[in-house]
């Protein structure tokens, strides 16, 4: 057979060429993908210093996870960011997306601007907001002041506001992201229905409540669904406003650990303290949380989605 | 006046009422989202004793474009900028090309394991960073490519893992007529050739989209660049930037500088392709 004819054959087309054409990424899968997934999963049952290499331990790195004061905060705060992050940043960009889901001359500008964050980069953006909310010679402080006579708090400076803060930085950040999820769901809301129940004597906001939000609610879910699963592994954000001045000899996740969530645990123990099997099983924590989390919502979807 | 036209009258007056509260909500909403830039533009051009100057100032008496100078030339930040250039680049265009020839073969072939495979493709994406992160740090060590001047560890992961591009591509490509495909077939075209003459040039809007999307995945990337740089000559803008403001003797001036000097490139392509980072980012979204 000559070479033309065996790469046009039919058999080579169909057991050949596919796997050729899909090499790259089947490289990926498995180098960048699941081999990982699959040495993580051995890493969390060893100590594991990249130098010295990896010594079998079973179970201690999990035992240690559940003793540890460490821990207990950082799971503690990843738990709290997203009790407070998710229903702020879902409602929130809801209401923006019904702000803006009209034909108002200019609102295609507006949309934008809501947008714009969400393209930004965080290092940039974070460093911005770490000098608009410093709390001495901060623009939000001295606005605070001159504005309403209120002396304003110490923001990322203060254990006791510092995630909070965090939370509201990423609900700026995101906004965007959502609400041009929502706007699609509304644009694909029939007029009629809307009218028809004006018609039948409902006013704005029962139809809202029983028309428009029924109908988007499928939207509404997967908005949920992808909002938690980033909220658990919030990093840049985090990162970027809490990193101190080098020389100080400490780690994001300050003051007093109030920000340290689970993905920068991973982080520093991993590359900044090489307790790389430790790190691994947090990261494995993260994980199976995200999981069982995710198969919680798709539980409950059935009592609240209607497609 | 009859009864519908002032019916109507008032209709328009209560709407053009409505529409002009609904202005004032929208603006300053626009304010709180766009304060951060112009605050940033703002100081970066004021000089270091004016900065925390009371009552604060929004235009600076005095422009001092010399920030920019310092940052860009000074502070290395022109290289910085090169380098993500770089990076964005050869990651994106490697990219469009795994992806698409990828998404061309699981629309329009058959072959044995294709759906569990595209399956599998999929749910990767729904595994955190957290997991996947050490072990590729491990095999960036051993592959020696932390740290090289070709910055392969942040272009080949992109390369090479583009569950994203697949899924996008695939379904630009589910949507053309076999017939194009039939009669290139008869005309003696191979595979490849009609993945690369007939399809690709037809899927311009979805590589514009993949491009974008994977451009400014690239250019924001944080946690790849403080992981696999250390020189300081081969940094990105954001690792550039970030381990910039961590220097403790640095002014906020010069700090906003080097932030607009990282926003900016890409704020450029936002203003003229906004279409394209909106499909991107929320087509990445719809994926899962």
């Amino acid at each position: 057979m000559k070479y033309s004819d065996l790469i046009r054959s039919k058999q080579f087309e169909r057991y050949v060429i596919p796997y050729l054409f899909l090499l790259p990424i089947l490289l990926g899968l498995i180098f960048f993908r699941l081999g990982p997934v699959i040495w993580s999963f051995i890493l969390s049952f060893q100590r594991y210093n990249p130098i010295k290499g990896g010594t079998w331990i079973g179970l201690a790195n999990y035992k240690e996870l559940i003793g540890d004061k460490d821990f207990i905060q950082t799971f503690g705060n990843t738990v709290r960011f997203t009790l407070m992050y998710v229903p702020l940043g879902v409602v929130a960009s809801l209401v923006l997306a019904l702000l803006v889901n009209n034909r108002l001359k200019g609102v295609v500008l507006f949309r934008s601007f809501y947008f714009l964050p969400v393209i930004s980069a965080v290092a940039a953006t974070g460093a911005v907001w770490a000098w608009l909310l410093n709390p001495l010679y901060g623009l939000v402080n001295y606005l605070l002041d001159t504005w309403f006579n209120l002396k304003g708090p110490e923001w990322l400076g203060n254990p006791d506001t510092a995630l909070g803060t965090i939370v509201m930085l990423n609900v700026w950040l995101t906004i965007g992201y959502n609400m041009v999820i929502f706007l699609a769901g509304l644009q694909g809301v029939p007029r009629e229905l809307k009218e028809a129940a004006i018609v039948d004597g409902a006013n704005k906001i029962k139809t809202f409540f029983r028309v428009t939000l029924p109908l988007i609610s499928p939207t509404t879910f997967f908005i949920i669904i992808i909002t938690v699963i980033r909220s658990f592994q919030i990093f840049d954000l985090v990162y970027i406003l809490t990193s101190p001045a080098a020389g100080e000899g400490s780690v994001p996740g300050g003051p007093a650990g109030s920000t340290n969530v689970i993905s920068i645990s991973v982080f520093l123990n991993a590359f900044k303290y090489y307790r790389m099997g430790f790190a691994a099983s947090q990261a494995y924590i993260l994980f199976i949380l995200v999981a069982i989390i995710t198969f919680i919502n798709f539980q409950g979807q059935k009592k609240w989605v209607h497609y | 006046m009859s009864e519908a036209n002032r019916y109507r009258r008032k209709k328009t007056i209560s709407r053009i009422l409505n529409n002009s509260v609904l202005y004032i909500v929208l603006i300053t909403i626009s304010i709180v989202m766009l304060v951060p830039f112009i605050w940033m533009i703002a100081t970066s051009l004021k000089g270091s004793g004016v900065m925390t100057e009371v009552p604060p100032r929004l235009i600076p008496k005095v422009f001092y474009w010399s920030n920019f100078r310092e940052i860009l030339i000074e502070n290395h930040f022109i290289r910085y900028m090169r380098n993500s250039v770089y990076i964005a680049l050869m990651a994106a265009f490697g990219r469009l090309f795994t992806s698409s020839l990828a998404g061309f073969t699981f629309a329009r072939m058959s072959f044995p394991g294709k759906g569990i495979l595209f399956s599998i493709i999929l749910a990767t994406m729904m595994i955190p960073m957290q997991v996947l992160i050490i072990p590729e740090f491990l095999i960036m060590m051993k592959t020696g490519w932390i740290d090289s001047p070709l910055q392969l560890a942040l272009i080949i992961p992109f390369w090479l893992s583009g569950a994203f591009g697949v899924f996008l591509m695939r379904q630009f490509f589910m949507t053309i007529p076999k017939d194009l495909e039939d009669s290139a077939r008869i005309d003696g075209c191979s595979m490849f050739g009609i993945f690369g003459r007939i399809f690709l040039p037809l899927a311009g809007p979805a590589l514009a989209t993949l491009f974008i999307f994977s451009v400014m995945t690239s250019w924001n990337d944080l946690l790849r660049p403080i992981l696999y740089i250390n020189s300081q000559r081969l940094m990105t803008l954001t690792i550039g930037l970030a381990s910039f403001s961590r220097q403790y003797d640095v002014n906020e001036n010069l700090k906003m500088a080097g932030a607009v000097v990282t926003l900016l490139p890409l704020g450029v392509i936002y203003a003229f392709a906004q279409k394209y980072f909106v499909q991107g980012i929320t087509m990445s979204g719809i994926k899962g």
